[in-house]
């Protein structure tokens, strides 16, 4: 087993899983660069649990190789048990050994030599000194998913495998708990993969996103490259708003569209047939200060966000778009407005 | 989401499957430990009914006082325990829960405890006659036959009916009863209309556990001289070396607790009302009369099953030793209870392992059986059992005939399910994803089984330890049947203590058998303490 200095923390390659004729997981490859953290991101059952079992070496793929750090763990005849991967996992609801006080659970995967120091010192990190003499069923959420944080870093694990670690927390204290644990991990330069359906979550935390969807992966790029030039249409409707209006290449960096002609953010490919609508592309306007360009359309719907709305148009031509406007902006629903498409925007 | 959960638990579900070689053990300690019995109480009653001729009129006389006995105290036991249960969950009742528990508490005393308690009651020297003849209404009659047998299997089955109903109650969804007011009902037609019916599978499963507790009852009738089947086949064994009648009379008794058992498994598969949402049920609010009344039917059961039978035997004891009753004999029989309930616990709990892994998920097939068979043993009357084994071990090496090691088998494989429902239920609490997060931080499956599994099993497992360990000590026809000679034990003690007239050194064993017990219901009651839910 040798390591080599320079190789990813994670590398699979080709990973297959089928549960009956289901196809779980469909040819994925997956790359985590030592100290990043890299989130899966999909819809519930689109196989990105079973990505993190295999790696965890919990289940195993039917084809398909692992390797951690340059070292082989998974491959056609290999299979190195979960216990000598060096991999940590926290899952959604954090299970906890109920049998053990805070710190006993933070120390279980440490040897007994090194077991009190360690413990000692992840209890102080991530803030639970005070209640390590206490039961799991005696803390708060936060402080669970705090606990199963530290019980996993104490192994220094080569990598961490994250399963929707914050989808149970109450709204007011995800953001929190999320901060925590990043600070606790960037601290200890630990690399990390989340695996998660909520996009917010992907783009607050990871330096890379995976989209997977029905096993397959459609997108591997920064939270900005997915939002800004999604690959396909599944990325481009399941990443954020966006309205998907048919559009013909006219020129270089040009397409034709409904609502006019757009400029194109990046290449157009041969295949592109829609044109990406998000909210922050669409100038809405009374109708008073409508210009040459622009569309007419009513108000139909409006979600009070604070500082914005976002309002939902239909357009005279029967599109319907979302847009953002100033919280103060006095609209209703039905009021006649005008709009339109400040390009550059992303083709599918 | 749910189609991604049901493969996600499905593949955990594989993964903690046990090997298959703890399946094929258990069901070799169910079919070596449990079947023989059945076996031979089959193939000998079915010839014992072709050869020996019990009369007739005599076995019409048996049924008919059996089941007349059946009849009432079922039919009695759940009305009482059904006004109980509901006068404590759907009530302002003040007090209601340490009622509830009074209530609950004469499920550590054994029938026949109840029977001696009863005797000691009646009669020349009763509790109760010092205080009619008081008020000048002569000595109150000596209990015994067929309404001393009522009273005293009703006040003994109470408790199950009792706790069966308040659980039913519990799961009822409010909000059905809600909406029944809400649409017009009143709560006296709320209660026909919406509870009533939900009822109805916990109303009949209580029906036919009573019956069968009943059916199978030996030790209070015998102490009550109450003419039952089981009694019955007692004395046919007693009376003679041809088991054959005893065996003839047998199967007429298994016949009709299988058909109980089957009835009983047909109800378990039936749904039960729903556990719903941590939410308290609707309470009716009691009028100071309707306070007072209810107060006093909590009370007069509580009175009757647990304060004056306790006080009865109590006196009684106190009596045998102000007579200077010497303690040596008693002394003997109580250490000798307690060893063959701990090492009848240790060996059924050893036991039950296997049977247990193999069978909590209810994926396994043999693991089902090797979980139904010593069900179907546990189920049926002791006594009946008893004469089973008796036969086997007879068969058997002459070491094993009236031997202490072949007693304590026995009594594992009777309580063989008591410790595997333990075990189960413990293991089926077990989140399977514990061990995979043991497994992740290192540690591999031994070591997992180890820190996780057994760790968190392990009191589970002592807590039915100690149920064995307390149902062995009161456990009395095998006993009576399969005991070494000379061996005496606390309910042997209780049970021929009547018609030797021996009623102080019969009440001290009783209350030594019901002290006993106390230990049980303490472990019981932190252990159902500790399974609440966080």
């Amino acid at each position: 087993m040798t390591q080599q200095q320079d190789s990813p923390a994670l590398v699979a390659r080709g990973l297959v899983r089928r549960f009956g004729d289901r196809l779980a997981v469909d040819d994925v490859d997956v790359t985590v660069h030592t100290g990043t953290l890299t989130a899966i991101l999909g819809p519930s059952g689109c196989g990105k649990s079973t990505v993190l079992r295999i790696v965890a070496g919990l289940d195993q793929p039917d084809e398909g190789t692992v390797s951690l750090s340059g070292t082989t763990v998974q491959a056609p005849g290999l299979h190195i048990p979960p216990e000598r991967r060096g991999v940590g996992l926290v899952f959604q609801d954090n299970v906890l050994f109920p049998h053990l006080t805070i710190a006993q659970n933070i120390g279980y995967g440490v040897h007994r030599d090194r077991r009190k120091t360690a413990t000692s010192e992840l209890l102080d990190m991530v803030g639970l000194t005070d209640v390590s003499g206490q039961m799991p069923h005696e803390v708060s959420g936060g402080q669970q998913q705090r606990t199963a944080l530290a019980r996993t870093l104490a192994t220094n694990p080569r990598i961490i495998l994250l399963d929707e670690p914050f989808s149970q927390l109450d709204a007011h204290l995800r953001e929190r708990v999320r901060g925590d644990m990043v600070d606790a991990i960037r601290r200890t330069d630990t690399t990390a993969l989340l695996v998660t359906h909520d996009q917010h979550e992907a783009f607050d935390l990871a330096d890379e996103v995976i989209v997977m969807s029905e096993g397959r992966i459609h997108q591997v790029g920064t939270p900005q490259q997915i939002y800004q030039q999604p690959a396909d249409r599944f990325v481009a409707e399941f990443v954020g708003d966006a309205t998907l209006v048919p559009a013909r290449r006219v020129a270089d960096q040009f397409v034709e569209t409904c609502v006019g002609q757009l400029r194109v953010s990046g290449e157009i490919h041969e295949s592109s047939s829609f044109a990406v609508l998000r909210p922050e592309s669409v100038m809405v306007d009374s109708t008073e200060n409508a210009e040459y360009d622009s569309y007419r359309a009513r108000i139909v719907r409006i979600r009070f966000l604070g500082m914005n709305q976002l309002v939902d148009l239909e357009s005279e031509n029967g599109i319907r778009l979302s847009a953002h406007v100033s919280g103060l902006a006095p609209v209703s629903i039905g009021d006649p407005v005008s709009f339109r498409i400040r390009g550059p925007v992303a083709t599918v | 989401m749910t189609d991604h959960r049901r493969s996600f638990s499905s593949r955990v579900r594989k993964q903690l499957r046990p090997p298959p070689l703890v399946a094929i053990f258990a069901g070799i300690i169910a079919i070596a430990l449990c079947l023989p019995p059945l076996v031979v109480l089959v193939a000998e009653s079915a010839t014992a009914g072709i050869t020996t001729d019990i009369p007739p009129a005599r076995l019409v006389e048996l049924l008919g006082g059996t089941l007349q006995l059946i009849i009432i105290v079922t039919a009695s036991t759940v009305l009482l325990g059904t006004t109980t249960a509901l006068l404590v969950t759907r009530t302002d009742m003040p007090g209601r829960r340490v009622l509830s528990l009074l209530v609950m508490i004469p499920l550590a005393l054994p029938a026949y405890v109840l029977a001696i308690a009863l005797v000691g009651m009646g009669g020349g020297g009763g509790l109760v006659t010092q205080f009619t003849t008081a008020i000048g209404f002569g000595p109150a009659p000596v209990a015994q036959g067929l309404w001393a047998a009522v009273v005293c299997l009703t006040l003994s089955n109470l408790p199950i009916v009792h706790a069966l109903v308040v659980t039913a109650l519990n799961r009822l969804d409010p909000a059905l009863e809600e909406s029944a007011r809400l649409l017009g009902d009143s709560p006296t037609r709320v209660f026909f209309r919406v509870i009533v019916p939900q009822l109805r599978t916990p109303l009949a499963t209580a029906a036919c556990i009573v019956s069968l507790y009943t059916l199978s009852d030996f030790g209070a009738v015998s102490v009550l001289r109450y003419d039952s089947f089981t009694r019955a086949v007692y004395s046919q064994f007693r009376g003679g070396v041809d088991l054959a009648p005893a065996f003839a009379l047998s199967g007429v008794l298994i016949s009709m607790a299988m058909a109980l058992i089957v009835l009983q498994a047909v109800l378990r598969g039936r749904p039960m009302p729903v556990a719903s949402i941590a939410r308290p049920p609707l309470t009716l609010r009691l009028s100071v009369t309707g306070r007072v009344a209810a107060g006093a039917v909590l009370w007069a059961v509580v009175l009757t099953s647990l304060v004056a039978p306790i006080a009865t035997l109590a006196t009684w004891s106190v009596r045998g030793i102000v007579s200077g009753v010497q303690p040596g004999p008693i002394l003997a029989e109580t250490a000798t209870t307690l060893q063959f309930a701990l090492a009848a616990a240790a060996v059924t709990t050893l036991l039950a392992i296997p049977i247990a892994l193999s069978s909590y998920r209810g994926t396994s097939r043999i693991g089902c059986f090797a979980e139904t068979l010593p069900w179907i043993t546990h189920s049926l009357p002791h006594l009946a059992i008893g004469l089973g084994y008796l036969v086997v071990s007879i068969a058997l090496p002459s070491v094993f005939y009236q031997s202490s090691g072949m007693l304590i088998l026995v009594y594992a494989a009777i309580f063989l399910p008591v410790a595997v429902g333990a075990q189960q239920l413990a293991l089926r609490q077990i989140d399977p994803r514990l061990l995979e997060v043991s497994r992740t931080l290192g540690h591999g499956v031994w070591s997992t089984s180890l820190r996780v599994g057994v760790a968190l099993v392990w009191r589970a497992a002592m807590t039915g330890a100690l149920l064995v360990a307390v149902l062995v000590s009161q456990e009395l026809p095998a006993t009576l049947l399969l005991r070494p000679t000379g061996t005496e034990t606390l309910a042997i003690r209780v049970w021929g203590a009547i018609p030797e007239g021996q009623l102080t050194t019969g009440s001290i064993a009783a209350i030594l058998l019901v002290a006993l017990a106390v230990p049980l219901v303490a472990a019981h009651h932190r252990a159902t303490l500790q399974v609440r839910p966080t």
